[in-house]
């Protein structure tokens, strides 16, 4: 269960349910993360589809699946999300939380409101991480102090989170001590 | 104005930086009381405030302009993203504008200058030596993008922030002296989100109703409130962009320099009703004063001591005073004996 | 709003559907802010010595700065705001109004903007159309009204707008249907509506029906006061007692006794005129306070809430 963030940018993620008065239900899924959504998606009554970003992986997935390659979803989905119904929601699970967030932001250019874009708590703890020196952006990040690939700093992962970088803010942690350097810490 | 702008100083490197006597009398000392605590402060911002304080216009023009002016530039050369505008807020950066040009050279007719012919109008900064002519909210008749040409010419930072869903967007703005956060990060956050590392405050619903009033705010009626933190050196750029370059200043702190290297970093944010976008105008004007210029005044100095003997552990590290708070405190014990 | 009042004069005055007056205003001085779409300004009436201060919207093009224009419906039950302007409010008039506040303002993001206006609900929509147009935006009126009474602008909408105008006069056709109204508009459609509660609520069920989303519907949340029982008000701190009669609200009778409340918009939505509460139960009828704040009685907004039973005291 996810605790109450100190940081009040950080998402927090609420239980998620199926409303049956809407029209149109898309699952979309990051390649591993389906079986967290395949609940939801067996309760769903309306007309429904699954899109999967990856590939095929070892989870049992509902027949007729979508395989979206990530290079490509975000030209596929914000076409698809422009031609949805008005009365629509998208169930979102992701093993990264900018997944998440990156498909969040696409629906929104589209045209949807945030109420109907439902996110699943993700998978991982991996996060996306903003140096905030040389604005470099790196992927997986799981850990704190982290070398920023960019600027070599050594950043202190914070919880500050932005929803337009769907990512996480580094600041340099020793910057006023350059021998102060706590040791590592697995982020949550 | 009572204090003209001085020759050009420095934010940086060697420090020039000075207050005059009169400088440091209109200082905006933002304690009213001994105890310091959050608290929604906003108050009406009336215009003209009194005579030859900082509240007297829109914008403050200082001593301290054509420094300011200069620091801001070097600053976007190194980091052009410092400066940011979304598509959307193009209305609203001419709304900007309208306020500033039109304000400026009703408050300060020495300096500035604004004719209109309809829609073309022709503006004249006399400090900065800008002449020219454009047509009203056509931004490819400005010589350079709408909000980095008119904040180049204010002090203070400026964000300009989106109003829909009864929330604020932080959708543009120019940000070259910050008291340690980072524009190109928060940028299309919402009120909440981009205040979401303030400690103490959420938890006193303190955001909630200050975003109520806000967004309730009218055209002509502008509001104020002051904020504060302390900054090593008179360096205006202590944004986190730079702070592995003014990090260190934290821990240069010692019992013969406090006096002289810590500064009093005050704030004095103002909102104002942008009329034909709806936008809020947020612009935040720094003021710095070193501590051996705030004990000139001895009322202050002994408040001082009392703010920072009472400052809650959180908002001590928050403020990023950890380092020379206890010295500090000892440091201002002389101005304050009986406590 | 003394503080900021701006002097203006009734420069026209005409009848623009048989229940609906137009006021022209200009300012005495200098010229109006400009404004933007879906903004309202506080005008202020003083009847003998009663003062009445109601909101409505403005109606002219936000673009010109050189007048603003409302327009006002008799409304006979109503507190008395209404049938001032009707009898009282003569061409060359001086009133005073409030600078532009807007609580309704379009979602320039949306796709595609539907405006639902029933009667005199039209106005804020007058002030959106000259900025879609000049926007190049995607939109559609819905206009909904009873020729014997309301309709105003129908005509110059009419040519202003062509196929994007929908009008339907219930003195003439069957009433609209909004479920048909509201179907098939493309992803990213934002409705906006200004009319009477009846046809908000219409639309907000046929939204929850058929799974739209909320926050993609806007409508104009304030109305003036309206009149309830008469109560006495006990302010705790200055020991003053203020009757509040039926037709008053408590800002208004608290005003007129000399007791100034910072305030703007006057109906329950802005949050100025928050005052705490020392004893006695509230009505309240406003949409500042959360459930929370309301259920603890801690505070009330005066400008439209009122007393539960015959006195309350305020802690002021």
């Amino acid at each position: 269960m996810q605790t109450v963030p100190t940081i009040k940018s950080r998402p927090v993620y609420s239980p998620v349910e199926i409303d049956q008065a809407v029209q149109q239900h898309l699952f979309i899924a990051e390649e591993g993360a389906f079986p967290t959504l395949s609940d939801l998606y067996q309760d769903c009554e309306g007309e429904k589809s699954c899109w999967i970003v990856g590939q095929e992986s070892a989870d049992k997935l509902p027949k007729g699946c979508h395989f979206i390659d990530a290079q490509s979803f975000e030209e596929a989905f914000g076409e698809l999300f422009a031609k949805l119904p008005i009365s629509s929601n998208l169930y979102i699970a992701g093993i990264r939380e900018a997944f998440v967030w990156d498909i969040h932001k696409l629906a929104i250019q589209a045209g949807l409101a945030p109420e109907q874009i439902k996110k699943l708590q993700p998978l991982s703890n991996e996060r996306r991480l903003f140096c905030t020196h040389c604005y470099t952006l790196t992927e997986g990040v799981t850990y704190t102090p982290f070398e920023c690939p960019g600027c070599k700093r050594l950043l202190l992962v914070r919880d500050h989170f932005s929803r337009l970088h769907s990512a996480y803010v580094g600041v340099q942690i020793n910057a006023e001590d350059p021998n102060d350097i706590p040791p590592k810490e697995e982020l949550s | 104005m009572r204090v003209a702008p001085k020759p050009i100083q420095t934010f940086r490197d060697d420090f020039t930086y000075t207050n005059s006597d009169d400088a440091i009398k209109r200082f905006p000392f933002p304690f009213p009381e001994d105890e310091y605590m959050y608290s929604v402060n906003i108050e009406p911002h009336a215009l003209p405030g009194p005579e030859g304080t900082v509240y007297e216009h829109l914008f403050d023009i200082d001593e301290h302009y054509l420094s300011e002016m200069a620091e801001r530039k070097i600053v976007l050369e190194e980091n052009p993203q410092r400066c940011l505008a979304m598509p959307h807020m193009d209305l609203a950066c001419w709304d900007f504008i309208d306020r500033a040009m039109t304000t400026m050279s009703q408050d300060y007719p020495e300096y500035f200058s604004l004719q209109k012919d309809g829609d073309l109008w022709t503006w004249e900064n006399r400090l900065l030596g800008i002449h020219d002519t454009f047509t009203f909210g056509d931004s490819d008749t400005l010589p350079q993008p709408a909000l980095e040409y008119m904040g180049c010419q204010v002090q203070g930072d400026i964000a300009i922030l989106d109003q829909r869903e009864n929330d604020l967007f932080l959708d543009a703005g120019i940000v070259t002296c910050p008291a340690d956060w980072s524009l190109a990060f928060d940028a299309g956050m919402s009120f909440s989100e981009w205040h979401g590392p303030v400690p103490l405050a959420h938890e006193a619903g303190i955001f909630e109703r200050a975003l109520k009033y806000l967004t309730a705010i009218p055209v002509g009626r502008p509001v104020r409130r002051l904020n504060w933190t302390l900054t090593i050196n008179a360096r205006m750029d202590t944004s986190p962009e730079t702070y592995p370059n003014w990090g260190t200043d934290r821990d240069s702190i010692t019992p013969e320099n406090i006096g002289a290297k810590v500064y009093l970093r005050v704030e004095l944010q103002v909102l104002d009703r942008m009329p034909r976008s709806n936008g809020l105008l947020f612009s935040i004007r720094t003021y710095l004063i070193s501590m051996n210029d705030l004990v000139t005044n001895p009322e202050w100095a002994k408040r001082m001591h009392r703010i920072m003997k009472t400052l809650p552990p959180e908002l001590v590290e928050y403020k990023g005073l950890s380092r020379y708070h206890p010295m500090l405190i000892k440091w201002l014990k002389q101005f304050d004996l009986e406590n | 709003m003394s503080d900021a009042a701006i002097k203006v004069k009734v420069s026209d005055i005409r009848e623009v559907a048989p229940t609906i007056r137009e006021f022209t205003f200009t300012p005495l001085k200098g010229e109006f802010f400009p404004f933007s779409p879906g903004s309202h300004i506080v005008v202020e009436m003083l009847d003998g010595t009663k003062k009445i201060r109601n909101a409505y919207s403005l109606l002219s093009d936000p673009r010109d700065p050189s007048s603003y224009r409302i327009a006002v419906r008799l409304q006979p039950e109503s507190r008395g705001g209404s049938i001032f302007m009707h009898q009282q409010v003569k061409l060359g008039d001086e009133l005073s109004v409030t600078p532009p506040s807007n609580l309704f303002s379009p979602d320039w993001r949306a796709k595609k903007h539907l405006f639902l206006a029933g009667g005199v609900g039209i106005t804020p929509f007058m002030s959106y159309i000259p900025e879609m147009l000049r926007r190049n935006a995607d939109f559609e009126l819905h206009y909904l009204y009873r020729s014997t009474q309301t309709g105003a602008y129908a005509d110059e909408l009419q040519s202003m707008l062509g196929e994007k105008l929908f009008t339907y006069d219930s003195a003439t056709s069957p009433r609209a249907d909004v479920g048909t109204i509201i179907s098939g508009c493309p992803q990213g459609t934002h409705i906006y509506i200004c009319g009477p509660e009846s046809l908000i609520e219409s639309v907000l069920a046929q939204a929850e029906q058929t799974g739209w989303p909320k926050s993609h519907i806007h409508y104009e949340a304030f109305a003036a006061p309206k009149p309830g029982k008469p109560f006495v008000v006990e302010l705790k701190k200055s020991g003053k007692t203020v009757y509040v009669s039926g037709d008053d609200s408590m800002l208004e009778a608290l005003e007129a006794n000399d007791v100034e409340i910072p305030n703007m918009c006057r109906g329950g939505v802005c949050g100025q005129c928050i005052t705490p509460v020392a004893e006695g139960e509230i009505e309240h009828r406003d949409e500042f306070l959360s459930k929370q704040e309301k259920d603890s009685n801690c505070c009330v907004m005066p400008c439209v809430s009122r007393a539960k039973s015959g006195r309350i005291t305020l802690d002021i």
